[in-house]
């Protein structure tokens, strides 16, 4: 799952070697940390925050398998 | 940019390398060697073929959310139709009113957008996007049939915009019926109504 956001991030953003996820993975949630670099804020949230909504929805449904939530959050 | 070049000190490294201006992942390429010495190897990398291209994508997008896809591409003149099928995770793909395969077919364009910008795809999981065509047309019909009959109007349950295009488009075969909406957002109705020359 990780390595699918990253991917994902990497390919719309201008700075790909700044883009950094970290996981923390609780009981019965886990939590994405997206940091990207400078600028790249916006290409990830997209028009009206399509992007990050779907990346958001792809990611619930992954984890929806397994039984568990998932909070994904961007940094700048 | 759908082919690039790259060197590195062995092949591993040169296709790594060439991935990485890419961004993409190795099964997403071919890659030709041009050149090799003892210390430096020099690679072609380029993009498949869209349908091919699609396949990987896709199934790379999915396996790795933990889904194991069987994913039939087929092409006619409106573009790529892809069609996924699951073992008793359909459901899952499909989400509430479509919501994952919303979002699935928004992530697989923009991603196939950067190598082949004028590709048209469509996205399905199990048919779902005909059954709910045929079932919205066949609905249209049936209320526009009862408005005419008793003259009053009628509210649809609530619909997303693709799908208020599609009660649209039916109705206009449809003589006597008029097609109108209230609220907005998540409470956005489609009313069909007689029209006035009915009267």
């Amino acid at each position: 799952m990780k390595d699918l956001i990253e991917y994902i991030v990497k390919a719309l953003v201008d700075n790909p070697d700044k883009v950094d996820v970290k996981e923390i993975a609780g009981e019965k949630s886990i939590i994405y940390e997206l940091r990207v670099g400078e600028g790249d804020l916006g290409k990830v949230i997209g028009k009206e925050g399509r992007t990050a909504k779907a990346i958001r929805t792809i990611i619930t449904a992954a984890a929806m398998k397994q039984g568990k939530r998932t909070v994904l959050e961007i940094i700048e | 940019m759908k082919v690039v070049e790259a060197t590195g000190s062995n092949l591993n490294e040169a296709i790594e390398n060439g991935l990485k201006i890419l961004r993409v992942r190795q099964e997403e390429v071919n890659y030709e060697i041009l050149s090799q010495t003892e210390d430096e190897v020099r690679v072609k990398l380029s993009i498949k073929e869209p349908r091919q291209h699609l396949y990987e994508l896709t199934k790379y997008i999915l396996t790795s959310c933990g889904f194991k896809p069987n994913i039939v591409i087929n092409k006619d003149e409106k573009g790529y139709y892809l069609n996924i099928k699951t073992r008793h995770t359909d459901a899952i793909l499909i989400g509430k009113k479509g919501e994952t395969l919303w979002a699935l077919q928004y992530i697989i364009t923009r991603l196939m957008k950067r190598f082949h910008p004028n590709l048209k795809i469509l996205v399905d999981v199990s048919g779902y996007r005909m059954r709910r065509t045929n079932f919205l047309r066949k609905k249209a019909e049936a209320i526009a049939r009862i408005v005419l009959k008793t003259g009053r109007e009628m509210a649809l349950d609530p619909l997303t915009r693709k799908e208020q295009l599609i009660v649209e488009k039916k109705l206009n075969e449809i003589k006597g019926v008029k097609l109108y909406t209230i609220g907005k957002g998540v409470s956005k109705n489609v009313i069909i109504a007689p029209s006035d020359e009915s009267k």
